[in-house]
């Protein structure tokens, strides 16, 4: 089938009315947590999850897509009117944004963020359907040791990548490696950590840990800030930029949608780092760098479309490889995993519309995103005006519900809880947690493969330097260790994720 | 500089003030859920959830608290147990 075929077939996947329904609902609750402060895309999916198990799987994966993208168009919303950012990824765009929204020019800031997005939607959707069926074939010639070092790389990447001291994203990511192999040992079935408890014998559920660390501790890290008034909001004024903010902005879309695409394909990557980065370029290639952060359109429009660009791009690894590049992806992956499909290069080819079907929803998501966000903003921002203590017993409620659905027992809700007692500590101790999910979700299947390898080659590890792209990953992740270690990469990578903070 | 040659060491960070009313409270609540789930049924256990979890926040107002359990209780038993099938009794008996 052609190119355009297979892009039609999709099409007519993601169209049906079941579907486009999903996809509906995922952009409205994307939006609605967009919006809301507090509540992230990664604690909703994980409260998600468990009920897509009753959709069909197209339908499921369509609806979670479009919640993380929907929340990178939500999070710009709150971010322009209220100078809080909804989202991690729109921290950036509170700087100008805000400022634009107290010089009267709220409408254009956020016509210009839901356009912006738009158009780098439309984009990364096209990178994804050209990209997805070339690195799928490339993928294909990947045996168990290329996955090995390339998993490998992987997990050291992202943890250059998240933010916060690399030591400490590191022992994240190991402590997801050892959750991982808790339960029964499929080669030799012998029990692994489970301390004789029965509950653990097939290993520890996703959405127990997920919900745990991101739901529950979630919640009562947010109840400790006492943030939980609702907020005053700013009037909203005339919605349509004008040409001259149009002029000032397309060059600035079309660089942030290009660096978004990018490093949402990175291992870590994602849509906070995207809208950070494109903010510092454009800062950088502006004639007048000095007038960021006063209510430029330039530092709306870029980070806005790097997000959104990035959200999307970042489906690529996962689609064509099979591998999770930062935690959302990992959710995506146990939610592919709950019907049974492995994504990777031989879902192209045995399933091609559920590949296809997820493309053509992204573009059409964007499209309803658009439709959603600017003629029904005064409808959002009514609901930044209830309070959080509202909302949190909801939040609680269906993330109990959803834990306890997966095996109908009470043992994965007290999991749970405790998991959110360690996710409270992780917090705490100002540990990201993002990595664990990634070793979590990773850790089985590292661990199959390097089996695998060592089966195959009776013990000897040589293979690993002796395939040409096995050792062109080794190199990297051997590079990506000692710049990790030089004062100098670290004085700078630490610089670049101080605007963060701040 | 001592800095560059403590390659992997960093200045030691306080750790923020830890509240334990919404870590005790919700940790509770959650708990109680799942033992009331069993043995109470779905009804119960609700709104022993929201009631118990509301506590974690100063602010409640039992007129907004008991509203908002009785809802999200018969909109959890609608939607989940009716509606998606999830295996749990509704009433104690």
């Amino acid at each position: 089938m052609t190119f355009f075929d297979l892009l039609m077939l999709g099409f007519s996947e993601a169209i049906t009315p079941a579907n486009l329904a999903f996809c509906l609902l995922g952009a409205l609750l994307g939006t609605l947590i967009g919006v809301l402060p507090g509540i992230g895309p990664t604690a909703i999916i994980a409260v998600l999850l468990p009920i897509t198990f009753f959709l069909p799987p197209l339908a499921g994966i369509i609806m979670l897509a479009g919640i993380y993208y929907g929340a990178q168009y939500g999070g710009s919303t709150t971010a322009v009117l209220v100078n809080l950012p909804g989202e991690a990824s729109a921290v950036v765009t509170t700087l100008d944004g805000y400022q634009m929204a107290r010089q009267g020019r709220a409408g254009a800031a956020l016509a210009v963020a839901a356009l912006g997005s738009f158009f780098a939607g439309t984009v990364a959707t096209f990178a994804i359907a050209i990209a997805g069926p070339t690195l799928s074939t490339f993928a294909l010639s990947f045996g168990p040791a290329e996955y090995v070092s390339l998993m490998v790389f992987g997990l050291l990447a992202a943890t250059i990548l998240a933010s916060g001291p690399v030591l400490k994203a590191i022992g994240m990511i190991l402590i997801g490696l050892l959750l991982g192999m808790v339960g029964t040992d499929q080669a030799t079935g012998a029990e692994r950590l489970t301390f004789g408890a029965i509950e653990l014998f097939d290993g520890i559920d996703f959405i127990v840990i997920a919900i745990g660390i991101f739901g529950f501790a979630e919640i009562i890290t947010n109840l400790e800030r006492s943030g939980s008034e609702g907020v005053k909001l700013a009037p909203l004024s005339r919605l349509w930029p004008t040409r001259e903010d149009f002029r000032n902005s397309w060059g600035a879309v079309l660089r942030g949608t290009g660096l978004g695409t990018l490093l949402g394909l990175l291992p870590g990557g994602g849509a906070t780092l995207a809208s950070f980065s494109a903010y510092s370029l454009e800062k950088k290639v502006s004639k007048h760098p000095e007038r960021f952060g006063t209510g430029v359109v330039e530092g709306v429009a870029a980070p806005e479309a790097a997000n959104n660009a990035a959200a999307q791009s970042s489906f690529i690894p996962l689609l064509t490889l099979g591998i999770p590049s930062n935690n959302m992806m990992a959710m995506m992956l146990s939610a592919f995993m709950i019907h049974g499909i492995t994504p990777g290069p031989t879902v192209l080819t045995n399933q091609p519309e559920i590949f296809w079907g997820l493309v053509a929803s992204m573009w059409i998501g964007n499209l309803l995103l658009v439709v959603i966000n600017l003629p029904m903003i005064g409808l959002w921002m009514k609901l930044l005006t209830v309070p959080y203590r509202l909302l949190y017993p909801a939040i609680l409620l269906f993330c109990c519900i959803g834990v306890y659905s997966m095996n109908n027992r009470i043992f994965d809700v007290m999991l749970a809880a405790g998991f959110g007692l360690l996710g409270y500590v992780f917090r705490k101790a100002k540990c990201e947690p993002g990595p664990l999910l990634l070793g979590f979700v990773l850790g089985p299947l590292l661990e199959s493969n390097l089996r695998r390898t060592l089966l195959i080659e009776q013990g000897d590890p040589s293979i690993f330097i002796e395939r040409p792209i096995s050792l062109v990953m080794l190199i990297a992740t051997v590079i990506l260790l000692g710049l990790m270690i030089l004062p100098s990469f670290r004085k700078t990578r630490e610089e670049a994720f101080q605007e963060e903070e701040a | 500089m001592s800095h560059d040659r403590h390659a992997l060491r960093r200045p030691a960070h306080a750790i923020e003030a830890i509240r334990l009313r919404p870590l005790l409270v919700i940790t509770i609540a959650i708990v109680g859920f799942a033992y009331a789930a069993t043995h109470g049924g779905f009804v119960l256990a609700s709104l022993w959830l929201i009631i118990a979890g509301s506590l974690a926040d100063p602010g409640g107002k039992w007129r907004q608290i008991l509203p908002l359990a009785a809802g999200l209780t018969l909109f959890g038993a609608l939607v989940f147990v009716y509606g998606l099938g999830v295996q749990v009794p509704l009433w104690p008996f």
